[in-house]
Parts: structure tokens; C-alpha cells; sequence
């Protein structure tokens, strides 16, 4: 084989793996991968969050209490720690893990949507709606979720960043993507058994997450400051 | 102490542990892969077990019994401090965590300790001067470091700490020197959450009617900074040096896998690839019932640190 562990050059950017494959060109091969994933995993977040939320907030009563007694046990787990938990009883996939990390990341945004229904419920235009006898999902449809979206939308692009180090390195620890697929994670941990010929194996898949995270969240913050520097507090905390 | 606040928030966590509980249980339960017949090779030094001696297992170890049944006897003999066996090594479930957990809870306080260190003078410096080089230098690192997957500061500390200039081990545990580097990689990360959020507590204080008050009576900017300023901005950053631990045991367990350090992190990790489900059910549920009950006790905190907040308010 040749071209084997090549350090970076003219040729080779970012030199080469141990099969002598162009590390750059896996990089960018990769890159759809991380952030295509990253983008499905957050909106099944979202959407499952939004609705268990919606419900929560507007039915009230014994829904709402046991729904907000699935979102305290959700997150009375480190996130990580029980999405490896969940793709390693489901087995090392890709798949597995983009399950395992939609399934544990949803209940942030079911308490963040839940809070701003009981707020907006209490608001005139709510109680005129309702009063008009408009059904619940006309209140829902027009009156709730357009004054959600925004806060919503801000948490989802300051969670994609969470999502792509959660895909990245649980791929790492040997569950997600299974060589030879070009993922991130994957290309950092078959870095590591030749970190002493080539540093730059592990550094280059480091630098290209790390990149890809700082961005999502400087928009995120950005979005934030724009959309909805009322409910910033709030989604700090979550 | 309000009695009834207390109580309320008890009964709550009551109802978060068993829900934890539950879910670590079911997790397991509902695993592909037979139980009886995974011990009984085991047991059998890998050799295929007979259909019958199977059928018996399972009928002498409770296995054939209902959901509720099993989860019942499941959970009377965690009460009782046993979580089971290995399937592997025979060792009990609560040994091997002994076992482990120091090294976890020395890496998770040391690198508490880095974090403290680092975010809130930086966080301090931020808010003194807002808007100023050195509050965007911080601001700047925080989002980097907040961005930066651990696994890969790890190795490049290693990289550059251990390959190149021969400063610190490379992996293991044993003395100081081992706990240095892996204690930098986890405390770098909660330093960049920690020090944006002693910024933020700052500022909100920094522009309270008693801060003019100490300024206007000439008091020196110091006093005014550490005294005044500094304690009542400390008790949201107190309660989110608590949730930290979140970030202490996700990051634990891949900075223990990256060092190869033995604890609670790796252990979890080995389980999982080895298919011994009541290690992983041990840790997962000790992990779960921390984390509870380190919440509950920084809620308690936070009101005994501000006796403004509403103790019978609601609760979310």
C-alpha cells in the first residue's frame, strides 16, 4: 500500500490516514453525514418535545403531571450517559444512536413549550379565542405555536451543536457509525492507535467538530439576542 | 425551612426516583437476547446449554414471572444493597462499582476544581469590564471551549503534554501527575459554561440599586466587586455548579475511555460491549439516583443561600 501515514503536504492537506486514504477529502465526505444527521435528530427532538409540551400545557391535570414526571426522569439522566446506554442495548449502529439521542433529547423543549402555554393561556388574545369558541386546535394552530416558534427555534439551533458532539462522540466510543463510513467521531478514535506516527489523524476530525459546534452556537446565540431576548433566561437554564 | 415546600419537593423526587428506576429496568427487560441462556453459558464455561436446563433456569430464578412480579423482587433487593452479579466474572454488581467509583469521584472533584479556577475570575473579569478585550477574549473562549469535544482535547493534551514534551503520563491512574491531564479535558468544558454564566449573574448584579448605594458611600471598587457584588451573584452560579454534574458524568465517560482510566465511565463502556446488562443496569441506575439527589439538595441550597425566593412558589 502506498502513501501510507503521509504528514500534511501540497498534495495531501491534511495527509493521510493508514490505509492512505486523503484525510480532507474523508473530512468533507463526512461532513454531510455529521450535519445531516445532527439536523434529523434535533427536529425529531423538536417535534416530539413541541407536541408532549402542547399537551402538557393545555390539557393540564393528571396528563400534565405524569407527562412532566417522564420529562423529570428524562432529564434526571446525564444525556450522553443514557443515550449510550440505549444504543448499546440496540447495538452499535448509526441508526441506533440517532434513536437513542432523539429519544433522551427531547424533554428540554417539552418544558419550555409547556411553560410558555401556561403563560400564553392566561393572555387576553388566548381567552378571546377562546371565548369565540374557537376549538383547541384552532387556539393551538394559530394562537399557541406561533408565539412558541420563536423560543423553540432558538433551543434547537443552540441543541444541534449538543447533538453533533453527542453523535460524535458516542461514534468515539464505538457505537454509532462503524468504519470505514467517514463520520467524525469514527475517524478520531481509528486516529488514536497511530497518534504517535500522526498527530494529525486525530486533530484533523477535533478541529472540523469543533468548528461545525462554535458555528451552530454563535448563531444560536445570535438567534437568541434577535428573536427572543425576553425568554433568554429561560432557555439558559434549560 | 418551609415544611410544605420541603415536603412537596420530597414526595416529587419520590416520584423521579421511581421513575428511574422503572426506566433502568425496563431498558434491560425488554434487551434482545435471552438471559437465562447468556448465564447459563456463562456458567457452562461457554458450552450451549440444553433446552430443558434452560427451561429450569428460568423457572428457578423467577424469570417466567410477570413484569411487575420481576421489577417487584428486582427493586426489594436494590433497597437491600444488591444489584446482582456479573454475567461475566461473578463479581457482585455493587463490588465492581465500589471498586471503580473512587476514581470517578476524584476526577469529577478535581476537575471541578480546575473549572472553578478558571471560570470565575474569567467570568469576574468579564462583567467588571463589559464590552471590553478582555470580556470578549472570555466570551470567546467560553464558546470555543463549550464547542470543543472532550475526547479530542484529551488526546491533544496527550499530543502535546505527553508525546511531545514528556510532561505527564499518557494514560492510567496512580499519582497526581495522572490526574492532571484528564482533569484540564473535563474542567476546560464546565470552566466555558461556568465562567458565561458567573458573567451573566455579575452583570444583573452589578446594576442592583445596593451596588450604586456601596459605590456612592466611596467605597473602594474592590469591596464593592468581592463583597457586595461577588456573594449574591454566587447563588445561581452555586446551583449551576451543581447541575454541572451532569456534565461531570457525561464527560467522565469518555475522558475515562480516552486516558484509560478505571472507573465508573470505562466500566459502564465495557458492560455495554460485553453485554453484561446488570453492571449496566448497577451503573446506570447509581448514575440516575446521584443525579437526583445532587438537584435536590442544590434546590435546597439555593434557598437557604437567597431567602428572597418564594419557598412555597410553584414549582416549575
Amino acid at each position: 500500500m502506498i502513501h501510507q501515514l503521509e504528514a500534511p503536504s501540497l498534495v495531501h492537506p491534511l495527509g493521510t490516514d493508514q490505509l492512505g486514504r486523503d484525510v480532507l477529502t474523508r473530512l468533507l465526505h463526512g461532513s454531510r453525514l455529521s450535519l445531516g444527521i445532527a439536523v434529523i435528530v434535533t427536529t425529531v427532538r423538536l417535534v416530539i418535545g413541541t407536541a408532549v409540551g402542547l399537551v402538557a400545557g393545555y390539557a393540564g391535570g393528571w396528563i400534565d403531571e405524569a407527562l412532566m414526571r417522564l420529562v423529570d426522569t428524562l432529564l434526571a439522566f446525564p444525556g450522553i450517559v443514557l443515550a449510550l446506554v440505549i444504543a448499546g442495548i440496540l447495538g452499535p449502529s448509526l441508526v441506533n444512536v440517532m434513536l437513542a439521542l432523539a429519544v433522551v433529547g427531547w424533554a428540554s423543549y417539552a418544558r419550555l413549550v409547556r411553560s410558555s402555554v401556561l403563560s400564553l393561556r392566561e393572555r387576553e388574545f388566548v381567552t378571546a379565542a377562546r371565548l369565540l369558541g374557537r376549538s383547541r386546535t384552532h387556539v393551538t394552530v394559530r394562537h399557541l405555536i406561533p408565539n412558541i416558534a420563536a423560543p423553540v427555534v432558538v433551543l434547537a439551533t443552540l441543541d444541534i451543536g449538543g447533538v453533533i458532539l453527542g453523535i460524535s462522540g458516542l461514534s468515539f466510543l464505538g457505537l454509532g457509525a462503524q468504519p470505514p463510513t467517514p463520520e467524525w467521531g469514527t475517524m478520531l478514535a481509528s486516529g488514536r492507535t497511530y497518534i504517535r506516527q500522526a498527530w494529525w489523524l486525530v486533530n484533523a476530525p477535533g478541529v472540523c467538530i469543533m468548528i461545525t459546534v462554535l458555528g451552530f452556537n454563535i448563531l444560536g446565540d445570535c438567534l437568541r439576542d434577535r428573536l427572543s431576548p425576553a425568554q433568554s433566561n429561560q432557555i439558559e437554564k434549560l | 425551612m418551609n415544611n410544605q415546600y420541603l415536603l412537596k419537593r420530597l414526595v416529587t423526587m419520590g416520584i423521579v426516583l421511581f421513575g428511574v428506576s422503572l426506566l433502568t429496568y425496563v431498558m434491560i427487560f425488554v434487551t434482545p437476547g435471552d438471559p437465562a441462556r447468556t448465564i447459563l453459558t456463562q456458567q457452562m464455561g461457554g458450552q450451549t446449554p440444553s433446552q430443558e436446563a434452560v427451561e429450569q433456569f428460568r423457572v428457578s430464578e423467577g424469570l417466567d414471572d410477570p413484569f411487575t412480579v420481576q421489577y417487584v423482587r428486582w427493586m426489594s433487593d436494590v433497597l437491600q444493597g444488591d444489584l446482582g452479579y456479573s454475567y461475566y466474572s461473578d463479581q457482585p454488581v455493587t463490588d465492581a462499582i465500589a471498586q471503580r467509583l473512587p476514581n470517578t469521584i476524584t476526577l469529577a472533584v478535581a476537575s471541578g476544581i480546575v473549572a472553578i479556577a478558571i471560570s470565575v475570575p474569567a467570568g469576574i473579569a468579564s462583567a467588571v469590564n463589559p464590552g471590553s478585550r478582555i470580556d470578549y477574549t472570555a466570551q470567546f473562549g467560553a464558546l470555543v471551549g463549550v464547542s470543543m469535544p472532550n475526547f479530542w482535547l484529551g488526546y491533544l493534551l496527550i499530543i502535546v503534554c505527553s508525546l511531545w514534551l514528556d510532561v505527564f503520563p499518557v494514560a492510567g491512574v496512580g499519582g497526581l501527575e495522572h490526574l492532571v491531564l484528564p482533569a484540564v479535558t473535563l474542567g476546560s468544558g464546565m470552566a466555558a459554561i461556568i465562567s458565561r454564566l458567573v458573567r451573566t449573574a455579575m452583570l444583573d448584579v452589578l446594576d442592583a440599586a445596593y451596588i450604586r448605594t456601596a459605590r456612592s458611600k466611596g467605597l473602594r471598587e474592590q469591596i464593592v466587586i468581592y463583597k457586595h457584588a461577588l456573594q449574591n451573584a454566587l447563588v445561581p452560579v452555586v446551583t449551576i455548579i451543581g447541575l454541572q454534574l451532569s456534565y461531570v458524568l457525561n464527560g467522565a465517560v469518555v475522558v475515562e475511555v480516552v486516558f484509560q482510566r478505571p472507573g465508573l465511565g470505562t466500566l459502564l463502556v465495557d458492560a455495554i460491549f460485553a453485554r453484561d446488562y446488570p453492571i449496566v443496569q448497577g451503573v446506570t441506575l447509581l448514575i440516575g439516583v446521584i443525579f437526583v439527589l445532587t438537584n435536590f439538595a442544590v434546590d435546597l441550597t439555593y434557598n437557604q443561600l437567597d431567602p428572597r425566593i418564594d419557598l412555597g412558589g410553584e414549582l416549575m
